[in-house]
């Protein structure tokens, strides 16, 4: 790995955003994510490359110490706009098809529960782990999930809920998701959740964090 | 509008369980915060219940039979007085008709007990529905209708009013996961409490119109938010600890409008309102863990009026049902709490409580009586609900600042990085002077609705 992707996975897992960004401290003034970014494109290293070896890497790191209680969400946060500013550029790549996503993930927080907050975790550790997130926001019925599948059948489902009373929300998705397409996988999350309710409903398994989701749907994808 | 400019309780002693300087009539055999701790219990539908057309006679019959489980046990132990509170969901709230009738049916099970005489009061905690969309239309939407309307139609059974309201949750959320206080500041001190101002305004003229209590609000989706993800350890505690004392800049807003006690359970910031208003408040703590765990749940108690379990899903278990057990737990907590008051120990039993959790947590620091009076004192030092948020804020940081310096609290050293930052976030909001609430309104425009708050 040259030594341009190595700094920008160091610029992705430390939050480094640019070169104006005035965190970490200690990297007050270098170059970031955004810059080192452009640069190895200009330097002909393929896209894949800065994605596979850079952006993910660099993810997937702070995922883990996310995962193991070493940092916490506003480290996961900083890296992610990190990697958001690397990402614009490889943008035109993935449109021409010279990059591509790991996969498509389809997350939504299920109908009367209007908690985001580890909805929008999951999504931000699954883009940065090189998938396409559609994002449904929340108190999404099964009708605007099985519509999402439509455009993108191949896509895997992440679903979400905070409360108890949503719980049968959830159960009543994953029954239409099966219904309508019986293959799709479809993943759990959310305080009160178990991976035994998880099998109960009939969804393919539930994850405290996201890092765990991200993990076994690299797994699937591969 | 009221603003306070000086405490009611005067000194830290005077902060103790079960008394108030203002206490508060809810029934004519129900007076909170007059020399005795009353236990409140919260009861909720099973896991996995469903509430719709096709349901809701059944849950209606449900919500009767709790209410009698719990009753009966109240009279089986000869429990004289207790609050019960139905907090509606979401379905129960959007239409207010069902709603209605769970609180009619509670309300007819308390009259036949009553007659028992087993005192009870009924408060109702209608559901904040208005952020369903974001971002939400706090002021304009049906939800917002469909609130006050279920105020009206549950007040006449009731006889405490409140709710979990959560103006300004939208740009919370985002601040809190950034750990940018600036944002936290802004979202509370400015956004909160003015959509605080323009929602009690209202409850407390149902309340009136009803000849009922308007008990007060609670900084949870945003404090309690806070606690939950540095439990889930996502967040640094010590920022959370700020956050609390900012929830209480916003909670003390309710007051100002004419709330009077007891303020929701779950609002743990509820011994600085009681600090500087006077009033009754309701707490939960180690009774609470049915529902969420904590690392106050000792300190919680130390200054409660009512003692909350906030919330058990309706299970069986070998000691009766839950609701009736969680009463039957609370009820011991305040026949401790009422026999120390009666022997003088008040203080000690309170000191003990909570010398229990503040040493090792910050969270349970900024909740001991004397921490809360100086927050208390931060707040009523400016009328300006942003600056007074920062006060809270600063004050706590300060507290936690010394304890830590002279080894009194033990902070986890994966936080000491996060300290650093956001000691700088606070100076990044001094400095900005006037500018603050332009500043964070613009760096947060995409996330709120500044007509909806009563800003142009």
């Amino acid at each position: 790995m040259s030594e341009i992707i190595e700094r920008i996975a160091q610029c992705i897992e430390r939050g480094k955003v640019n070169a104006a960004s005035p965190y970490p401290p200690d990297l007050k003034g270098q170059d970031g994510a955004d810059e080192l970014t452009a640069a190895a494109l200009q330097m002909g290293i393929p896209p894949s490359d800065v994605l596979g070896q850079g952006l993910v890497i660099g993810m997937n790191a702070i995922g883990r110490k996310f995962s193991e209680n070493k940092v916490f969400v506003p480290d996961l946060l900083m890296a992610s706009k990190a990697m958001q500013a690397a990402m614009k550029h490889l943008k035109p790549y993935f449109e021409s098809g010279q990059a591509q996503h790991r996969g498509t993930f389809i997350v939504g927080t299920v109908q009367g529960d209007l908690h985001d907050i580890g909805k929008n975790l999951v999504s931000m550790v699954m883009e940065g782990g090189g998938w396409e997130v559609i994002d449904l926001g929340v108190d999404v019925n099964a009708d605007k999930f099985l519509n999402a599948l439509k455009d993108h059948p191949k896509a895997v489902v992440g679903l979400s809920a905070l409360l108890t009373t949503t719980m049968v929300n959830m159960e009543k998705t994953v029954a239409a998701i099966r219904q309508q397409s019986p293959d799709t996988v479809v993943i759990v999350g959310g305080a009160p959740l178990t991976s035994e309710f998880a099998k109960k409903i009939g969804a393919n398994a539930y994850f405290p964090d996201p890092q765990g989701a991200l993990d076994y749907l690299t797994g699937v994808a591969a | 509008m009221r603003f306070f400019s000086s405490l009611a309780v005067p000194e830290a002693r005077a902060l103790v369980f079960g008394v108030c300087p203002n206490p508060v009539r809810v029934t004519p055999h129900i007076t909170v915060g007059s020399g005795e701790t009353i236990p409140e219990v919260n009861y909720i539908l099973p896991h996995g219940s469903e509430v719709s057309a096709s349901t809701i006679d059944d849950v209606v019959t449900l919500y009767a039979r709790m209410a009698e489980g719990v009753l009966e046990r109240a009279y089986d132990l000869g429990i004289a007085k207790l609050i019960i509170e139905i907090e509606l969901v979401f379905e129960l709230t959007l239409n207010p008709s069902w709603g209605a009738r769970v609180i009619r049916v509670t309300r007819e099970a308390m009259d036949r007990y009553e007659a028992k005489g087993v005192h009870s009061a009924l408060r109702t905690t209608v559901a904040d529905i208005r952020d369903r969309v974001r971002p939400p239309r706090l002021r304009t939407s049906d939800e917002t209708r469909l609130v006050f309307e279920c105020f009206e139609a549950c007040a006449a059974d009731s006889d405490i009013l409140s709710i979990e309201s959560t103006g300004g949750k939208e740009v919370s959320d985002d601040a809190l996961l950034n750990c940018d206080i600036g944002g936290v500041l802004f979202a509370m001190g400015t956004l909160g409490s003015n959509d605080m101002e323009f929602l009690w305004t209202k409850i407390c003229k149902i309340a009136d119109t009803y000849g009922k209590v308007a008990g007060g609000d609670a900084a949870c989706g945003f404090a309690n938010t806070a606690m939950q993800l540095a439990r889930k350890r996502m967040l640094p505690t010590v920022f959370a600890a700020m956050v609390r004392a900012v929830g209480a800049a916003r909670s003390l807003v309710a007051i100002e409008c004419g709330a009077k006690g007891p303020d929701k359970d779950c609002a743990y910031e509820g011994p600085v309102l009681k600090a500087i208003a006077g009033i009754p408040i309701a707490m939960e703590g180690k009774s609470a863990a049915c529902a969420h765990s904590s690392p106050v749940g000792n300190v919680a108690m130390a200054c409660c009026d009512t003692w909350s379990n906030e919330s058990v899903p309706f299970v069986q278990l070998f000691g009766g049902f839950s609701p009736e057990v969680s009463l039957e737990q609370l009820w011991y907590d305040c026949k401790l709490m009422n026999e120390a008051t009666r022997s003088g120990d008040a203080v000690r039993v309170r000191d003990l409580l909570t010398l229990s959790d503040v040493r090792t947590s910050a969270e349970a620091l900024v909740l001991a009586p004397e921490s809360c009076m100086r927050i208390a004192k931060a707040i009523i030092s400016t009328p300006d609900r942003l600056q007074r948020a920062h006060r809270a804020a600063k004050e706590a940081l300060a507290i936690i600042d010394e304890a830590a310096g002279e080894g009194r609290l033990s902070i986890p050293e994966v936080e000491q990085n996060w300290i650093g930052m956001i000691r700088a976030g606070m100076d990044e909001f001094e400095s900005l002077g006037d500018g603050a609430a332009a500043h964070y309104a613009k760096q947060y425009a995409h996330l709120f609705v500044p007509s909806e708050y009563g800003l142009t």
